[in-house]
């Protein structure tokens, strides 16, 4: 069977397996690395394809190595000292400390199993292949996805998924809207007009919606993951910082707003869809449990009307009391 | 023991700055929506106080923010206070991040809360909401 392998920034092969093993054992290939042979849907971290009980290859390390948990590569167990418990090679070792003087914690270190989704490797993948794999796996299975998503690594990469895609999605819905209210405009003739706005105003409000559908979204993402971030905090399952919920929402939205592509049934399904794909994206992100994710992603309506209830309750008591 | 602790850092390397971000973004929201208010674009209605006839925790929010625009700090208050205080806060807070990015200084970060501190920042939100819709409400009807 051949492979495929991603190698600074450019796609590699195809190698045979034992090709593979070598290369793995040089070090060329890490567990991080995206790889992609028939048979798998997309491109994969080779962790995810080559488990250490099951080698596909039957590639297993060489005695008395040991794998830096910072890079990933694999030195002589001599070469590898211990810092707070994890493996740190020579190499890794003086930007290690220095990120713990300055804060950063041992748990934020790459994660071979969190290498995803395929638009954090749109370089070597093309923006399309990456774009349409990102999408379908948060879509079809984002239990999967945001399982083996990054949890850190910056925001600038979902960011630009969240603009262009959310913001597509927004405009597409917003013109389908625009469409549907001229329509039913020229339809009745009341209506015509009633607004009284100059056609040089109504243009530029059109103007401002459009652009507003891109720029809104990316400060609306931010916004939503901090009062969602701050309510999971509440609800006791914010375990990883506001970074990871970014992401989460940032990749869910993106993805889920491409739906309204599809006039009216797809924007009717993004609804439910974009809440189950939030609450699963928090659960998987922060590993925590699915129900706090949903606890938090509803929190502020649920207090809403509870306490809408509160009120209509002593509200209609005082009416009562005032008959009688 | 106190509730929660605070510390003067530098952003570790990778790490969010939070002072730019929410700088950039609250900068970026204000100006859309000075631009929107410009061109006559109005907020939706609120479909709680639709649904039901009473306001809801945030309504009264614009009102209060137009007042605030004005200088009005009483009336914005009367509007909705915890919405006023909370866009005097973010005011406040935005100056204290466009001081530490211009200056260069180290950040503000809480590096740990305790239990009873948890706590009690949830029951203090929560008795805030509260109170602040009860204000709403009174003053709405």
């Amino acid at each position: 069977m051949n492979w495929f392998y991603e190698y600074n920034g450019e796609q590699k092969g195809p190698v045979t397996e034992s090709e593979l093993d070598s290369l793995i054992a040089q070090g060329v290939v890490l567990p991080t690395t995206l790889v992609w042979r028939d048979g798998l849907t997309s491109w994969t971290p080779l962790a995810r394809v080559r488990t250490a009980s099951a080698p596909v290859g039957g590639f297993t390390p060489a005695a008395g190595s040991t794998q830096c948990d910072s890079c990933g590569r694999f030195f002589d167990t001599g070469d590898v000292v211990q810092i707070a418990g994890r493996n740190i090679c020579a190499g890794c070792k003086p930007a290690v400390l220095q990120g713990l003087q300055q804060g950063t914690t041992l748990t934020s270190l790459s994660d071979p199993t969190r290498n995803g989704p395929a638009w954090e490797h749109r370089e070597t993948l093309g923006f399309w292949v990456a774009t349409r794999d990102t999408v379908k796996s948060i879509l079809m299975e984002p239990s999967h996805a945001f399982s083996t998503m990054r949890v850190d690594g910056g925001i600038s990469k979902p960011f630009w998924f969240n603009l262009i895609f959310a913001g597509l999605g927004n405009v597409v819905l917003f013109l389908v809207l625009s469409l549907f209210q001229a329509s039913m405009t020229s339809l009745s003739p009341e209506l015509r007009g009633a607004s009284g706005m100059p056609a040089g105003v109504a243009g530029v409000m059109f103007v401002f919606q459009l652009v507003w559908s891109f720029v809104g979204v990316a400060i609306g993402t931010f916004i939503q993951s901090g009062i969602i971030h701050v309510s999971l905090m509440i609800c006791g399952g914010a375990r990883r910082p506001y970074e990871a919920t970014y992401r989460a929402l940032a990749y869910g939205a993106g993805s889920v707003a491409l739906l309204n592509l599809i006039p009216v049934l797809g924007s009717i399904a993004a609804v439910p869809w974009s809440l189950v794909v939030t609450c699963i994206g928090l659960s998987r992100t922060h590993e925590t449990d699915l129900w706090r994710a949903v606890l938090a992603v509803f929190l502020l309506p649920i207090v809403c009307c509870v306490l809408a209830l509160i009120v209509m309750g002593i509200a209609f008591g005082v009416a009562s009391t005032g008959h009688h | 023991m106190s509730a929660a602790l605070l510390e003067r850092r530098r952003p570790a390397a990778g790490e969010i700055d939070h002072e730019r971000l929410w700088l950039a973004v609250g900068g970026s929201a204000v100006l859309g929506l000075a631009l929107a208010a410009r061109l006559g674009l109005r907020p939706p209605p609120c479909l709680f106080h639709l649904a039901t006839g009473y306001p809801c925790p945030g309504c009264g929010s614009t009102r209060a923010m137009l007042q605030l625009a004005h200088g009005n700090f009483s009336a914005a208050l009367a509007f909705n206070p915890l919405i006023t205080v909370a866009a005097l806060c973010a005011l406040a807070w935005g100056l204290y991040a466009a001081a530490v990015l211009v200056l260069r200084l180290p950040r503000l970060r809480v590096s740990e809360v305790s239990r009873r501190g948890a706590l009690g920042l949830r029951l203090g939100l929560l008795a805030a909401v509260v109170a602040n819709w009860w204000w709403v409400i009174a003053h709405h009807l």
